[in-house]
């Protein structure tokens, strides 16, 4: 399906950027910004060596949100310093998503803005983190009772922790998933294949399992407004991984059916072939290789995974049905339907009471 | 004025803490050695009062992530 | 073509249907079917030069009613960019001063290709004189004031440093009075373009003055580093200057600006070369006339 989205266009082939006329650069900054990938487009311009025949004004709004990358990938590097200090060198950290990008020099961190460090620990080390963390002066982010009882009983990472001379928000994971969703990739798996970074004690996921995780929470997270910055990494870690290795796809296959991850995967797959044209190998394009037996549902979950991924223009309204309907889904794959039910209304309660209770918007 | 590019913040520094930074910048020493070695250039001694002055500013520095302390 | 010269109609449809116009660097796409905001904007702004409709704009601004029930019992407006809501709706009446802070909120949290200093500017023999907002400086007032006296207005509250060649920037806009100053500039000059008073805004009483015309005319000359004076307005004080030290001002300066953290060394750079290539001064006053005496003498 061909698609007149210039910012589809561009991530497809960024040597298009300058063919764009200046009414489409308009058109694609809005665009760009939305969606969190606006510096990411002056990294595929330099990449393709095109950067000075954009135009001038195109290029001052890039080097704008550059800066603004800049800032938060020099924030997570010094937060990580930090919590590798507070901790103690013996404890191993996988670095996830972002940081890991960062620190492994892979292509998605170029350009990418990220505003939390993502770490995941042994499970058996958890609490020795925390505690340190909380000693040399990070707090709790969630104070609300409830909400404390709901991470620690069902979540796959502590509440969030943040420092608050620093104001980085800190997920420690002890697993990629909550412990009750129907996907449980188990832990021990991913730690047998991290592979470690040069300095001391850090680790990445092996590239499969980065893959994977990404996809996964692409699917899982209930936030998927930016979501097209994410299927882009996928895109990108792909396109790095598979240069360097042409068996990665089987690896990564298999990975995926071993964990019990095919399903997410194969529609993260399909999103990002159909918008971003991602030159994956047959094998991962087969509905049959994932598993998957419900036409009905497969048909369905591609659709709606692409369609909300789908770029929209600025003035365009969220398709906040399907939007909906993919957050009901994405609780219902982390917990139970009981627990659900009891967790959605009461987080809508407590929305609502906090849009009664704020005060009014500042301004500069 | 100092821009330290690892955590990006910016300091204003009294003449004593540009010295203490300028040597640190390419030796690891000792707490007393580094006092000893400042009052060398400030031409006074390096007693008591000097030493554990020394000592307080090495610990804001270590605050600020200037400095590390080597365990 | 300008607003003056299209007619109320001709601008009024211009605005409704999208008005592309040039603030310095930065080009803005506003839309607004808000007629009484249109009205103001065009008696503030009458010789502003209209670009054509198209092109890259760096902010595309709408100041709408909102939708929903709530409009028919109290008319609101509200601001949006690139189609995000960054506050809450304001009483319909205040259209032309959301739109005005609108943008310099834009401007503060996305023109970060500048280091952007919380400033006024004005400029003289192609050097400008920076006045750091600071609380109690009364800089509006004297800002004003300056450039009812000849000085080219760069910008009432953004001081635009472009790093890569240390220039200032100028963006000429209409200068917010707030509360007595707005009756303290009245009677400084008679003749002065005032837009109509908001009362009881959030920042009290609002009325704004229109930029000199030679301000908006040459808006895209830029500037030289000239002076960084730090201005306290004290009851009964008579005129007094007295030296910055350099340190000092880098300290304020970097304080009061809205991206110094973000840009670090960038700003740091720009920041350090600013300051040292200015005169540093801090000024006490009280009377209007004797402080823009002050100015005139400084400049030589």
């Amino acid at each position: 399906m061909s698609s007149p989205d210039p910012l589809l266009t561009v991530l497809r082939e960024p040597g298009r950027m300058t063919l764009l006329s200046t009414a489409e650069w308009d058109r694609l900054l809005r665009m760009a910004r939305a969606h969190r990938l606006l510096a990411k487009l002056g990294e595929l311009a330099r990449g393709e060596g095109i950067e000075c025949r954009l135009p001038h004004r195109a290029l001052d709004n890039i080097r704008a949100a550059q800066v603004w990358v800049d800032h938060f990938q020099l924030r997570i590097r010094r937060e990580l310093r930090e919590v590798r200090r507070a901790i103690g060198s013996p404890i191993p950290l996988v670095l996830l998503k972002g940081a890991a990008y960062m620190m492994a020099g892979l292509p998605p961190a170029a350009g990418r803005s990220f505003a939390d460090l993502d770490l995941l620990v042994r499970f058996e080390d958890l609490q020795t983190v925390e505690q340190a963390m909380l000693e040399t002066g990070w707090h709790s982010q969630v104070e609300n009772e409830y909400d404390q009882r709901y991470y620690r009983q069902w979540m796959h990472e502590i509440p969030p922790l943040v420092h608050p001379l620093r104001g980085v928000e800190v997920d420690v994971h002890h697993n990629l998933l909550p412990s009750v969703g129907r996907f449980r990739p188990a832990a021990k798996a991913l730690w047998e294949r991290a592979t470690p970074l040069e300095s001391n004690g850090l680790f990445v996921l092996s590239p499969e399992d980065m893959v994977l995780h990404s996809a996964v929470h692409l699917v899982v997270s209930d936030e998927l407004r930016g979501g097209l910055r994410d299927l882009f990494d996928i895109h990108q870690l792909y396109c790095h991984f598979f240069r360097r290795d042409r068996g990665f796809p089987a690896v990564l296959l298999e990975r995926a059916r071993s964990l019990g991850l095919a399903k997410p995967l194969f529609y993260v797959l399909q999103a990002s072939h159909e918008l971003l044209h991602t030159p994956y190998e047959a094998e991962l394009l087969d509905y049959r290789n994932f598993g998957l037996r419900n036409p009905f549902q497969r048909v369905l979950m591609c659709h709606l995974v692409k369609e909300v991924l789908r770029p929209r223009p600025p003035e365009a309204a969220p398709p906040s049905f399907r939007r909906w309907l993919l957050y009901v889904r994405s609780h219902w794959i982390r917990m139970p339907p009981g627990l659900l039910l009891g967790h959605l209304t009461r987080k809508s309660v407590r929305r609502i009471r906090e849009r009664v209770e704020e005060k009014g918007g500042g301004i500069p | 004025m100092l821009y330290h590019r690892g955590t990006g913040e910016t300091h204003l520094l009294d003449a004593l803490t540009v010295e203490i930074l300028d040597i640190l910048r390419s030796n690891t020493l000792s707490t007393p050695t580094l006092a000893e070695e400042l009052a060398r250039r400030c031409q006074r001694s390096a007693d008591a009062e000097w030493q554990a002055r020394i000592g307080t500013t090495l610990e804001r520095l270590e605050f600020l992530s200037l400095v590390e302390r080597q365990r | 073509m300008t607003p003056d010269s299209l007619g109320e109609e001709g601008f009024l449809r211009q605005v409704r249907s999208g008005l592309t116009i040039r603030f310095g660097p930065f080009r803005i796409c506003l839309r607004s079917p808000l007629l009484e905001a249109a009205r103001v904007f065009r008696r503030l702004y009458p010789d502003i030069k209209l670009e054509k409709d198209e092109g890259i704009r760096d902010f595309h601004v709408e100041v709408f009613p909102p939708s929903g029930v709530r409009r028919w019992w109290r008319p609101q407006v509200e601001f949006r960019l690139d189609g995000e809501k960054p506050f809450e709706p304001f009483p319909r009446d205040h259209a032309f001063p959301l739109f005005e802070w609108g943008l310099n909120y834009a401007i503060a949290t996305r023109a970060h290709n500048y280091c952007l200093l919380h400033s006024a500017v004005l400029e003289k023999n192609g050097r400008c004189l920076i006045l750091p907002a600071l609380p109690g400086s009364g800089k509006s007032t004297l800002c004003a004031a300056l450039m009812l006296r000849g000085w080219r207005l760069f910008s009432d509250e953004f001081g635009i440093l472009q790093p890569e060649t240390g220039r200032m920037l100028p963006m000429p806009r209409a200068i917010p009075l707030k509360n007595r100053s707005i009756e303290v500039i009245r009677r400084f000059e008679p003749g002065a373009l005032l837009g109509p008073l908001f009362p009881k805004t959030r920042k009290g009483d609002v009325a704004h003055l229109a930029p000199s015309r030679s301000s908006l005319e040459r808006q895209g000359e830029e500037g030289k580093a000239g002076w960084i004076v730090f201005p306290r307005f004290v009851p009964g004080s008579s005129t007094l200057v007295s030296s910055v030290s350099g340190s000092e001002a880098f300290v304020r300066l970097s304080n009061n600006s809205f991206n110094y953290h973000l840009l670090g060394e960038i700003a740091f750079r720009a920041l350090t070369d600013l300051v040292r290539e200015s005169e540093c001064h801090a000024l006490r006053y009280s009377d209007l006339d004797e402080a823009v005496a002050m100015f005139d003498r400084m400049v030589g």
